[in-house]
């Protein structure tokens, strides 16, 4: 089954949070498009793959000359040799596991190589315009695999660690009005810096996203940042705010309409409902039956 | 395109030379504002958003109870008036007024109000061809 | 009169007024207006305050149906439904990755200003491109498969699709204390 759609609808990195929860294999096609920012840019296209939600390479090219490109360009193997030993690498084994088998490259070099393909594939989060197509009924390409491979969720969690233009993620953050509730869950290995921590003390529901932001004495965006890692990682889930906090309180007294009047009554507003009769909801279904 | 730099300057006008009138925001009836001289700290695309709500609301029970076409729709409360006008098939007013405001001369300012928008409603701005 | 009232929620297009006009009995009180927003370029009309229908279906008992809007600007018609609804069915448009973000942030909302049965219905199934449930359920941020509500397709145009959903709320409303 295949994917389709734009970088705008649905932000990279959620992709690979869908990729790692759903265990996805087969090859995410991203192609750039010319957007505001770069109106000339040419149109690029990346091929990352993965296999059972993690990811196991990048690169830009469908001839399966990546990794041994990489590796002649550093100097390790002559061309020869490559092309020699590729030949016979054995069907469905990763091209850098044979490679290492027979003793050409160490483990150092194949994690050299495996992070430039990871380091292409957290440059393409900053990615303003682009489409991409997952496709999970295509065969990985052992030839660009160096048989080491990461959760998609940590590559992601990774690269929004480094990322320096949040412009293409502007849409996917979480809105400063909004609070984070804990899902319940804790998972100690995640990639998350020490300000997502900080913001994650704060996953009561209770205060919005701003007034974090206040009180950690920290920008609005840098916030929203940290929030949205831990959404991505599964810790929280963005939510309305439940119960208002100090300064939502200060009201100034000829204001008429109240912009946060809903998060103040959201609990106590609970009406009682009228209860419905057993025999009413079987009347209902043996209508429905009969419609149906 | 409507003129909504002259459309500003009426609703700011009507809302300083009018003591009791607080504030004034042109909406579309899908709750988008078009123009607004609010109060500050009142959110704009909510009010926006409870005008539209609100006067559709006010049609459906107009049409329902066959009042005919439905001119304004208005929410007293002990603080003030909140009034909303049907302008034009593309724009609705809202007014908020305090409780000092006569209601008479609240309307007929209102009225005033409506009249110098409308013809900037228009596809055709009618001011232009009469000059 | 014995009422059962029931909300029907979810992103812009979802089908939410579709719905509500394919069950009811009645006329359906509709508040759609022009839209002037990106909606227009999905659909010429949207939903400003609600849709109201109903569905009588034994002497004294009915069913009320109430479309919510589906722009995050109407939140607080969403609260108003929700507070007064006994249940509720969230659409979402299987087709339209682009509205599931939304969609997301309209279930939050509802999950936390009312915790009353609920299901899933998932639109456009029938359309290219459309995604499947497990994948929509991530999207939508329920990541527990166990822990999740309900999730059923339904086509909103066609009355058997609708009466086969709402029999499906039913058996959730039946599993929930509402009952004398
Ligand atoms: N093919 C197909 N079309 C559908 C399906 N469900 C709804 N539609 C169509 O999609 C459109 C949905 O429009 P509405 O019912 O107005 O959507 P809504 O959820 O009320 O939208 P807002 O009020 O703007 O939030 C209509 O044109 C329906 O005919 C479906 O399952 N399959
Ligand atoms: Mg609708």
């Amino acid at each position: 089954m295949a994917i389709t759609s734009s970088l705008n609808d649905l932000s990279l990195a959620e992709l690979f949070q869908l990729i790692e929860y759903r265990r996805k294999s087969g090859c995410l096609r991203i192609s750039t498009l010319p957007n505001s920012l770069a109106p000339e840019a040419k149109t690029y296209h990346y091929y990352i793959w993965f296999q059972q939600g993690r990811f196991v390479a990048a690169v830009n090219r469908l001839d399966g000359q990546g990794l041994v490109s990489e590796i002649t360009k550093r100097g390790w193997l002559s061309q020869r040799v490559v092309e020699r030993l590729s030949s016979r690498c054995p069907a469905k084994m990763p091209l850098g596991v044979y490679f290492k088998i027979q003793g050409v490259l160490q483990s150092e070099q194949l994690h050299l190589l495996f992070s430039t393909q990871l380091r292409q594939a957290a440059s393409l989060f900053e990615v303003q315009a682009g489409e991409f197509n997952l496709d999970t009924n295509v065969p990985l390409p052992w030839n660009e695999v160096t048989g080491l491979s990461l959760r998609s969720l940590d590559v992601a969690l990774g690269a929004l660690r480094m990322l320096n233009n949040w412009q293409a993620l502007a849409e996917a953050l979480p809105d400063p009005s909004l609070a984070i509730q804990s899902r319940g869950v804790i998972q100690q290995k995640c990639r998350l810096n020490a300000l997502d921590w900080q913001v994650w003390e704060f996953a009561q529901g209770t205060v919005a996203l701003k007034n974090i932001a206040r009180q950690l004495n920290q920008s609005v965006e840098k916030i929203q940042q940290a929030a949205f890692r831990l959404v991505l990682a599964g810790l929280v889930e963005e939510v309305p705010v439940t119960r208002p906090t100090a300064d939502q309180k200060i009201r100034s007294t000829n204001l008429i309409v109240e912009p946060s009047t809903l998060e103040t009554v959201a609990e106590s507003n609970e009406v009682e409902k009228p209860k419905v009769s057993a025999s009413f909801l079987q009347n209902l279904v043996s209508f429905l039956r009969s419609q149906a | 395109m409507i003129n909504i730099i002259a459309i500003q300057s009426i609703l700011q006008s009507f809302v300083s030379d009018i003591s009791d009138i607080q504030g004034a925001t042109l909406v579309s009836p899908d709750g988008l504002a078009i123009a607004s001289a609010l109060p500050e700290r009142v959110d704009e695309e909510r009010i926006a958003a409870m005008t539209a709500a609100m006067l559709s609301i006010g049609e459906r029970i107009g049409r329902e109870l066959a009042r005919g076409q439905i001119d304004r729709v208005i929410v007293v409360g002990e603080k003030g008036y909140s009034v909303l006008v049907n302008c034009s098939d593309d724009a609705v007013l809202l007014i908020l007024a305090n409780a000092n405001a006569k209601q008479g001369l609240l309307f007929l300012e209102i009225k005033r109000a409506v009249a110098e928008l409308v013809p900037l409603l228009a596809e055709q701005p009618k001011a232009n061809l009469l000059t | 009169m014995e009422v059962l009232r029931i909300v029907i929620t979810g992103a812009v297009g979802a089908g939410k007024t579709t719905l509500i006009r394919t069950i009811s009995e009645i006329q359906v009180v509709d508040t759609d207006r022009q839209a002037t927003d990106e909606t227009a370029l999905l659909k010429p009309t949207t939903t400003v305050a609600f849709d109201f229908g109903r569905l009588t279906f034994a002497p004294n008992q009915a069913l009320h149906l109430y479309g919510t809007p589906g722009q995050a600007r109407f939140d607080f018609i969403w609260d108003i439904l929700i507070q007064k609804a006994h249940a509720y069915i969230f659409l979402v448009d299987a087709h339209r990755p682009q509205d599931f973000r939304s969609g997301r942030r309209i279930l939050s909302f509802m999950n936390q200003r009312a915790k009353i049965p609920m299901l899933i219905g998932l639109t456009h199934m029938d359309c290219p491109g459309a995604w499947d449930l497990d994948d929509i359920a991530l999207a939508l941020g329920l990541f527990d498969e166990a822990t999740r509500p309900a999730m059923v397709p339904i086509n909103p145009t066609q009355p058997s699709s609708v009466s086969q959903a709402l029999m499906r709320l039913v058996q959730e409303l039946m599993k929930a204390p509402v009952l004398n």
